[in-house]
């Protein structure tokens, strides 16, 4: 029995791949054959449309329209029924829960996005002076692989606690205690847990960071360095006047993808202390609001305002891209 | 002013090649001296030892004296113009060329009089707000040569600085770094492939081939005594013929026997052939000392033979024939634009006999 089922699924899996693709494929075939009935001056014009409709249906379907009812969900009470107004704002802004859970975010932005990127940036100039590059970097980059469920569980025995007078089983208690200190319960004490969170992200984003700046930084033609050392630059010098300048607008790139992906992070927060004892973050408070306390409107407020932090990011990231074009 | 001296000098790279083997060279302070070679010849890896690019495996290089083997390129006082330019993309061309006083920690008035002096000096005062993509590539080549003199170095050092320029505009070039040179009075190290580039600039040239030094004189005498047959068939376009030949001796006259070829040896070098008769030899004549015998001029010693021209490459000032003696060892003219070969035809062509040389064939070395 359970043999059949199982082929069952597999024959189902195999249908939904080669109907889904061929779908798709049969589908433009078809949309490509009937605008070739149509006069030769309008085929150009139509033409594009035909190929652009399915995906803007896809996309308003489950990004814009989803969006709207988000943004109008948000003015409305916790069970959608009457309007409120900006109530839920108000409240988001003035919650001492949604205070902190800012706090929380605006400090995780900076250091997540500092750190990795001043740390990648380094490691990657670092590593490209040194014979076993390919190795050095796959071991920075290997946390990236990890999903964040994933990096959060290894980092729970990271910082797994016992009672003093017991055998720390934790990577950090262990070494704090041989020490000679006391150990320290990394996610309780509200004065270390947002940082030992933060480090979790630190240690995935680093290694992305360090990939891509230092594609960059290879990007850097030799002479260009050479004529620099020529010109009587020191390596600091070098790094600092030519390097930097250089690999600016990759650096601008991936600290804006760093800090969309901070503002929306949740996983960490979630898996690790559940957000309590002050280490929530926009997006967790976010999830806590609607399907733990089911208020929609307070929940969608918050979804609206993370997404308001988002977009100047992302025209930042657009206008850059925009100029780098006209540039070339 | 720098006075340069390569003493035995040996680069090994990790993988064992040795580019340069063994480079005694000395370049006097305001001299001009080009380094020549084929790609790979080692003439770069030379000059990236001397910028301090590049380590020395053996050996020692002095600049005025002191041994600069350790110290790094800032200390080195040298300029360097690379072949890319190497322009920094990020500054304007201001930049580019105050970058080196700006490190050296030169007061602000001072860098803005020497950029502006040096960029008048070159023409490209109008671009100093540009960045170096804004430039055409002759102009970023002025920039490149602009940020080597705006530090007033001891010793400028080029990399093929005129190989990404166009034809006219090389030519131009060319002429251009030839009057700063004599305008700065500092020494230039110069490194090209092009002998052209080599004859028409520098006041000695240095060839190299795989490594090793051939021979270091000044153009003319390159070009008239050649110390071997590397560097006889390298300098001159086009290059010299050579033919495979033996000193035979027939009465009181002495023969140069190549082939079906008989060349009579003028009297007076005969003396100082005659110990080298019956060894194998190689005989070398410049295609410019073949006539056509209707428009050779007077005063040559000309020795005539039968030749059929292949192909006929009309150059407007000269023609360049492509000739094949009857044993089919073919070889070049250079010959009057007035001359009437036609391809296929059979023709007479007369060789210069004061203008010959002759190789050791074993050792490819002239002969005295």
């Amino acid at each position: 029995m359970q043999d059949t089922a199982n082929l069952m699924r597999l024959l189902s899996a195999i249908a939904a791949i080669v109907l889904g693709s061929g779908g798709i494929i049969a589908l433009f075939y078809g949309a490509n054959w009937l605008v070739n009935y149509l006069p030769y001056g309008l085929r150009s014009r139509v033409l594009p449309w035909v190929y652009m409709t399915p995906a803007l249906a896809v996309l308003a379907a489950f990004l814009i329209l989803p969006t709207i009812r988000t943004l109008i969900i948000s003015f409305m009470d916790r069970r959608s029924e009457a309007f409120v107004g900006l109530d839920n704002y108000i409240f988001a802004f003035t919650n001492s829960a949604m205070l902190i859970a800012f706090r929380n975010n605006l400090l995780w932005l900076v250091l997540v996005t500092g750190i990795s990127v001043s740390l990648g940036l380094v490691i990657a100039v670092l590593v490209d002076r040194v014979p076993y590059e390919p190795l050095a970097k796959a071991l920075i980059f290997l946390p990236m692989a990890i999903s964040f469920v994933g990096a959060s569980v290894i980092w729970r025995f990271v910082y797994a606690y016992q009672p003093p007078g017991f055998e720390q089983i934790g990577l950090l208690n262990a070494i704090v205690v041989a020490l000679g200190f006391e150990p320290v319960g990394w996610l309780v004490n509200r004065t270390v847990n947002n940082f030992a969170l933060i480090a979790i992200m630190i240690w995935l984003q680093t290694g992305f960071a360090m990939v891509l700046l230092s594609s960059a930084v290879k990007g850097i033609p030799q002479d260009v360095i050479e004529a620099a050392r020529i010109d009587g630059a020191n390596e600091f010098q070098i790094f600092w006047r030519i390097t930097i300048p250089m690999i600016n607008s990759t650096i601008v790139v991936v600290s804006t993808t760093i800090i969309v992906l901070v503002l929306k992070v949740f996983d960490i927060v979630f898996v690790m202390t559940g957000g309590n004892l002050d280490t929530d973050v926009i997006a967790s408070r976010m999830i806590k609001e609607m399907f733990n306390f089911r208020n929609f409107g307070r929940g969608s407020a918050i979804a609206v305002i993370l997404l308001l932090a988002v977009i100047p990011v992302m025209v930042a990231n657009i206008r850059r891209f925009q100029q780098q074009e006209a540039n070339r | 002013m720098a006075h340069i001296v390569f003493e035995q000098v040996t680069k090994q790279y990790e993988n064992g090649f040795v580019a340069v083997k063994d480079l005694n060279l000395a370049i006097e302070a305001d001299e001009f001296l080009v380094l020549v070679g084929p790609s790979g010849c080692g003439k770069t890896t030379c000059l990236r030892m001397l910028a301090g690019l590049e380590t020395i495996s053996q050996g020692s290089i002095y600049i005025d004296g002191q041994r600069i083997n350790q110290r790094s390129p800032r200390e080195r006082d040298i300029a360097m113009v690379f072949q890319s330019y190497a322009l920094y993309p990020h500054m304007s061309v201001f930049d580019n060329m105050a970058f080196s006083l700006q490190l050296q920690g030169t007061p602000k008035a001072d860098i803005q009089q020497r950029v502006q002096a040096a960029a008048t000096q070159l023409g490209i005062e109008g671009l100093l707000d540009r960045k170096p993509k804004q430039l055409s590539g002759g102009q970023r080549q002025r920039v490149a040569v602009g940020r080597a003199i705006v530090r007033n170095p001891a010793a400028f050092l080029m990399d093929e600085p005129l190989s990404n320029l166009d034809a006219k505009l090389r030519v131009q070039a060319r002429a251009e770094l030839s009057k700063l040179h004599k305008k700065l009075g500092t020494t230039f190290v110069y490194v090209t492939h092009d002998q052209v580039e080599a004859m028409t600039m520098g006041s000695r040239i240095a060839v190299m081939n795989q490594g090793i030094l051939q021979q270091v004189d000044t153009p003319q005498n390159l070009y008239k005594r050649p110390n071997n047959m590397f560097v006889a068939g390298f300098m001159g376009s086009p290059a010299m013929n050579f033919f495979q030949a033996s000193l035979q001796p027939a009465g009181d006259q002495l023969w140069i026997e190549a082939g079906t070829l008989r060349l009579p040896v003028p009297a007076s070098v005969k003396a100082s052939l005659q110990p080298y008769l019956g060894q194998p030899l190689v005989f070398g004549i410049r295609p410019e000392n073949i006539y056509d015998p209707q428009f050779a001029p007077p005063g040559i010693n000309p020795v005539e033979l039968k030749a059929t021209v292949s192909v006929v490459e009309m150059m407007g000032h000269e023609v360049i024939v492509y000739l094949a003696l009857v044993d089919g060892h073919e070889f070049l003219a250079r010959i009057d634009p007035r001359s009437r070969f036609q391809p296929g035809q059979t023709v007479q062509v007369s060789f210069d006999m004061n203008r010959f040389h002759l190789f050791d064939r074993a050792s490819e070395q002239a002969l005295v």
